[in-house]
């Protein structure tokens, strides 16, 4: 049976502060609604109300400030997608952004909604791991800024507290020279096990020698990190299809390494090794 | 438990032109209010779960599954549902270029490709295949008309009724 609650549109961020210092414990907020729905629809949600924080403009801009690029927590996947700041210093987000789900999606569901949903899958999580993006949290008592990496504990677990609620996401921004891939393998949702996600930025200098390598995967581990063994294996190589495969095999091991091998290990592991492929082959061996 | 027990929420927008003032119970979906409270049942219900596209509405003229928005959202916003696409017994171009292609094979999911076809043309008057085949990517057809779809979305953009398809 449908979940039932009261609806509470606050018209400013402090009073949306306000509201989750007293009523926090028993409040869900919602901004797009296409996670929060589906619980809904399902009577999972269990709250005495739920918080629309989708108008407030304090959430909705997409600007850069003191040199890091800050997206609000409201701001859709369309938006993102569409925004000329982030198709230029965050492309690789953009990228995601336009991946997800469908249109009607990306017009409803927001960034923060994303991340605080957790999901391993979740699409802009490995986009804004290799932008080093922390998030910002703020209740009526003040604010907190992690990492991402930190900010997510497990699958759908984050370090939210009743009372706050994420204002802002801050990335650095790409430098230039870069280059940046995403790739997806998506499925539909009900095969979550089939959603995996590469995002990757890449620097190489005159010598043809990569410089720097961020990459980071989503699905494979249960927190959303860097990795590093791979990264490590590409910094100060030349790209080659041997070193992405090297790189790629990485990750697979750091996915065993974290889930032990499972039934659906024998499909995953080539797929995330072919994903990971492709996305250090598009970084470096693809033209523009 | 009875309607007497829950707050109800009032809200006002504009329904397909003209404004609207209704009390909705809070966790109801937007599908719901418009379906049942409003009556206006051409939007489909199909999965309730975002997946289909069968309850595709324009809220401020963007495309969004009606079944994961909550009817207290639609407050102030101004929507368009395929009651208001048809001018009386004219139909929109969106709709009489889907009849010309033999793309409307049943009446489930030809409402919400409508909506969705229709928000993209409000957004780019002339979008590229690919541009339409994104854009329709939401809205399930179980049967083979997809094809026909996107030929029929294709054809309207390349002619000069796209302009027409945009101001209606
Ligand atoms: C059909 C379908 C397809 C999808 N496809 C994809 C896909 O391809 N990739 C993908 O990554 N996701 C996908 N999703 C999942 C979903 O659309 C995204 O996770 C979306 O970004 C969620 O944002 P929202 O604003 O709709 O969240 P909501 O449903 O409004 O909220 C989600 C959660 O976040 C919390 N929350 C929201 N905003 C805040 C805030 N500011 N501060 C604190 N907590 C907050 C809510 O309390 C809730 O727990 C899909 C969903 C559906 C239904
Ligand atoms: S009924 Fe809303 S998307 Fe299927
Ligand atoms: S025409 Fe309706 S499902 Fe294909």
């Amino acid at each position: 049976m449908r979940s039932r609650f009261r609806y509470y549109r606050p018209t400013s961020l402090s009073e949306a502060l306000d509201f989750l210092a007293l009523h926090g414990t028993d409040t869900a907020i919602v901004a797009g609604g296409t996670d929060l729905m589906i619980s809904a629809r399902s009577g999972d949600l269990q709250c005495k109300y739920v918080l629309d924080v989708s108008r407030l403009n304090e959430l909705r801009p997409v600007a850069m400030s003191d040199g890091l690029l800050a997206i609000g927590s409201a701001v859709t996947h369309a938006e993102i997608a569409a925004h000329p700041v982030t198709r230029d210093v965050a492309p690789v987000l953009a990228k995601a952004a336009s991946c997800v789900g469908s249109t009607q999606i990306r017009n409803m569901g927001t960034i923060g909604g994303n991340i605080a949903n957790a999901s391993p899958a979740a699409d802009t999580i490995p986009p804004l791991m290799v932008h080093n993006a922390k998030i910002v949290v703020k209740s009526a008592s003040g604010e907190r800024v992690e990492y991402l990496g930190d900010f997510v504990r497990g699958p759908y677990v984050t370090i939210l507290k009743p009372g706050e609620l994420i204002t802002h996401v801050l990335l650095e921004p790409m430098m230039s020279g870069y280059r940046h891939s995403f790739q997806r393998i998506a499925r539909r949702r009900a095969l979550s096990i089939a959603r995996m996600n590469v995002a990757a930025l890449g620097l190489v200098d005159g010598n043809g020698v990569i410089q720097d390598l961020r990459l980071s995967v989503g699905s494979v581990t249960p927190r959303p990190c860097r990795m590093t063994v791979a990264e490590d294996v590409l910094t100060s190589n030349k790209p080659d299809k041997k070193v992405f495969w090297e790189a790629a095999e990485k990750v697979s091991h750091e996915m065993v390494r974290w889930s032990g091998i499972r039934p659906t290990t024998e499909y995953k592991k080539p797929a995330v090794e072919g994903l990971v492929y492709r996305a250090l082959a598009d970084l470096f061996l693809s033209e523009g | 438990m009875q309607n007497s027990d829950i707050d109800l929420v009032n809200i006002q927008f504009q329904l397909n032109g003209k404004p609207i003032r209704l009390s909705v119970r809070p966790f109801d979906s937007a599908l719901a209010v418009i379906r049942d409270e409003i009556g206006l049942t051409g939007t489909k219900e199909g999965c309730g779960i975002g997946e289909c596209g069968a309850c595709t509405i324009l809220v401020d003229g963007k495309a969004i599954t009606a079944c994961l928005m909550l009817a207290p959202q639609l407050d102030g916003r101004e929507v368009q549902t395929i009651e208001g696409v048809a001018e009386g017994d004219t139909l929109h171009p969106v709709q009489q270029a889907l009849l010309a292609h033999g793309a409307v094979q049943c009446g489930f999911c030809t409402p919400g490709m409508v909506m969705s076809a229709k928000g993209l043309l409000e957004a780019n008057s002339h979008p590229t295949r690919e541009e339409i085949a994104d854009a329709l990517a939401g809205n399930l057809c179980r049967c083979t008309g997809y094809v026909q779809i996107v030929d029929a979305i294709e054809e309207l953009a390349g002619s000069p009724r796209a302009n027409e398809a945009v101001k209606r």
